[in-house]
């Protein structure tokens, strides 16, 4: 997009007004694959928060070869794995013994606040497995199509297609309430 | 059963809203980041933008179009905009005074003051939930006391050559601000010019005002929201330039019982790499382990740290402490197979901070298929040991791999005797609260606790149709915790302690 590399060419030259508008045009995009994304809405505002701050000290060094949008949601999937990864290396009980759901309740220090029905969405998205909750919300929120993910995540496109379908039926069934045996 | 098709409009709308304050220190934050990393040349690049144009198919057929625009900009980018011209003004002056004021109790209360005096030193004062917070800059150190306290923390200074974001902060909105000469006013005598304009994503419930007097400096704010139909004043900032004050007001006069702590030392004390019974030096950074302790059950304690290098610190400057330029790890125990189980110790996290550079970790490891027997030693990983920010960025431009795994990283003599486990995990909170003054908000964190019961009861009923609702309809165990980010200082110890047991003893797997 036009608007975008004349963005960044400004943003490379030191201009913190262009650095403020990448900011205000993408941070609630960006927040919200986060936020969906992450079993903990404020580690996704953490990855959100760690990209910027590394966009924002990159412009000696950044290389943009396509859209801006498409790098900085690189950026925030890609921290939001590296979190992912990082916890699976502890111990995990089933969700019906966990205790461990983290408040939505607005705290006087959170950045992301998330509407009531969305809360409730966001709990049913952390019930189902990374790889298919990563393929829908890419897809749904992140504008993605199945080539771009089935690239990301090193699987034939097919194989997204059937990550994407699973993965709504199970919220489907979680949603309504339909145990799967 | 609802159809697919509903589920994706669903999923759609998925939303959230932000926390605005919380939103502008951040982007404060950021344009301190990019000031500070930025070489801040300005001027004109004519390859680059050629570069840029000649590149994309689009932009060549647009090429006259694009030049005009880039020609248009780079006029209008740097001191022409009205912020950037009072920004110059602001530098100017000698000293400037600013007094705040927001509403408590029906009515406008200072509730902050700045004092600026060039090449001499600044102060901030400002109240929180009615308790008083100082901090003073002299060039050299910077203190920050919350008055009633027994300490002030002191920090080295980032430099007092700047304008504090503070004085700059607000004017950040001014250029999308429009002139509205209907309130036009008269300020210390000085007529000054109205601008106003609203927050972007609250434009029709917020009003910002600015008026800005005829040698361009910032003289008067107001911030406005409209609450059941009335405009209401929740911040209004007066502005004085080149008035006298001594330097006296720099001095850290906190009193004769308030003992001056020095940050840094506070860390350096406690985790000492003298005393560590383990470390090494990887990818630039040291991990250590400074302690290890035997409890009941079998559990072991260990505190651990990753610090940079003297070398890494003098290649990769970082003078803000909360910025993560240096590692991080995951730090856990092998395991073990045999010929009837697998052995393993299950970390659990107690406790972390980190500041400038000095990341510190306090874990619980919870023994896994070992029976009764009692073990001698343990054998240590690094699940991962990985670069971040500056460093990262510095080891992929020499092709240097950013994170390892180290397995084993140490194996390590378990002591024979014995300590308290509730005692250990108290005296991990008190440390953890010694340090609260010192680590940043964000880099201070305790496990958080539990909603109780009524606590639970009081969500639901708020929250009827919610899942959080039908879970803990059906399971008493599926409940909420507290914000995790919580400092020691806004959680009671004795319920921390007791959650921490009670959390160790429901989990641990023999």
């Amino acid at each position: 997009m036009l608007e975008d590399r004349l963005l960044i060419l400004r943003f490379k030259r030191g201009s913190c007004d262009a650095l403020e508008r990448i900011y205000e045009k993408y941070r609630l995009y960006l927040l919200k694959i986060a936020a969906a994304l992450s079993y903990d809405v404020s580690a996704g505002e953490d990855v959100v928060h760690d990209a910027f701050v590394r966009f924002a000290e990159s412009a000696d060094t950044l290389k943009v070869g396509g859209s801006l949008k498409a790098y900085l949601r690189m950026c925030v999937v890609n921290g939001v794995r590296n979190k992912i990864r990082n916890e699976k290396v502890r111990s995990y009980v089933e969700l019906s013994e966990a205790g461990a759901i983290v408040s939505d309740k607005e705290g006087a220090d959170q950045w992301v606040v998330l509407k009531e029905e969305s809360a409730r969405l966001h709990e049913a998205l952390g019930q189902i497995p990374f790889e298919q909750r990563e393929v829908v919300v890419l897809h749904l929120h992140g504008d993605m199509k199945f080539r771009e993910i089935a690239k990301l995540q090193a699987a034939s496109t097919k194989t997204i297609q059937s990550r994407y379908r699973y993965g709504l039926d199970k919220l489907r069934s979680i949603l309504n309430s339909e145990a799967k045996k | 059963m609802r159809p697919r098709k509903d589920i994706e409009n669903l999923i759609k709308e998925f939303d959230i809203d932000v926390n605005l304050k919380k939103d502008r220190r951040i982007l404060d934050g950021l344009r301190e980041v990019q000031a500070k990393s930025s070489k801040g040349e300005h001027g004109f690049c004519g390859i680059g933008i050629w570069r840029i144009i000649m590149q994309s198919k689009m932009t060549r057929i647009a090429v006259a179009a694009i030049i005009i625009v880039a020609v248009l900009i780079i006029f209008t980018s740097s001191e022409s905009t009205l912020y950037a011209q009072v920004v110059k003004a602001a530098k100017k002056a000698s000293t400037i005074h600013i007094t705040g004021l927001s509403p408590r109790d029906g009515k406008l209360q200072k509730s902050n003051e700045i004092w600026y005096k060039r090449g001499t030193g600044i102060k901030i004062t400002w109240k929180r939930n009615e308790k008083e917070h100082l901090i003073l800059d002299d060039g050299d150190y910077r203190w920050k006391y919350n008055k009633g306290s027994t300490s002030a923390i002191q920090h080295k200074s980032s430099g007092i050559d700047d304008l504090p974001r503070e004085i700059t902060e607000p004017g950040r909105y001014l250029d999308k601000c429009t002139r509205d000469n209907t309130g036009d006013m008269e300020i210390d005598k000085v007529m000054c010019k109205l601008y106003t304009g609203s927050y972007p994503e609250k434009a029709n419930s917020t009003k910002l005002m600015f008026w800005i007097d005829e040698n361009n400096r910032f003289r008067r704010f107001e911030e406005k929201i409209l609450e059941d139909g009335v405009w209401k004043t929740i911040e209004l900032c007066h502005v004085e330039y080149d008035i006298d004050f001594d330097n006296s007001i720099f001095e850290p006069d906190f009193g004769s019982d308030v003992e001056i702590v020095k940050a840094n030392g506070m860390l350096d004390s406690n985790f000492k790499l003298e005393n560590a019974i383990f470390k090494t030096e990887e990818m630039g950074l040291i991990f250590a382990v400074h302690e290890l302790k035997r409890c009941q059950n079998g559990l072991i304690f260990a505190l651990t740290s990753l610090r940079p290098t003297e070398q890494t610190r003098a290649d990769i400057k970082s003078t803000d402490p909360r910025a993560m330029n240096y590692g991080d790890y995951q730090f856990g125990s092998c395991f073990e197979r045999n010929e009837v189980l697998g052995t393993s110790y299950n970390p659990r996290e107690l406790a972390w901070i980190y500041h400038n550079g000095l990341k510190v970790k306090w874990t619980i490891f919870e023994p896994s298929g070992f029976g009764n027997k009692k073990v001698s030693q343990c054998k240590f990983e690094l699940y991962y040991l990985y670069a971040n920010g500056k460093l990262a960025a510095k080891r992929i431009a020499a092709g240097l791999p950013d994170r390892k795994r180290f397995k084993p990283i140490a194996t390590l003599d378990v002591p024979d005797a014995y300590v308290n486990l509730e005692n250990q995990i108290s005296s991990v909170y008190d440390l953890v609260k010694s340090l609260e003054p010192v680590v940043a908000e964000k880099h201070l964190l305790l496990k958080s606790i539990p909603f109780t019961d009524e606590e639970m009861d009081e969500h639901c009923k708020k929250h009827s149709d919610g899942g959080i609702a039908k879970l803990w309809g059906k399971n008493k165990s599926s409940r909420l915790y507290h914000d995790q980010s919580k400092r020691p200082s806004q959680i009671d110890k004795d319920a921390w302690i007791a959650d921490r047991l009670a959390e160790i003893d429901k989990y641990s797997m023999k």
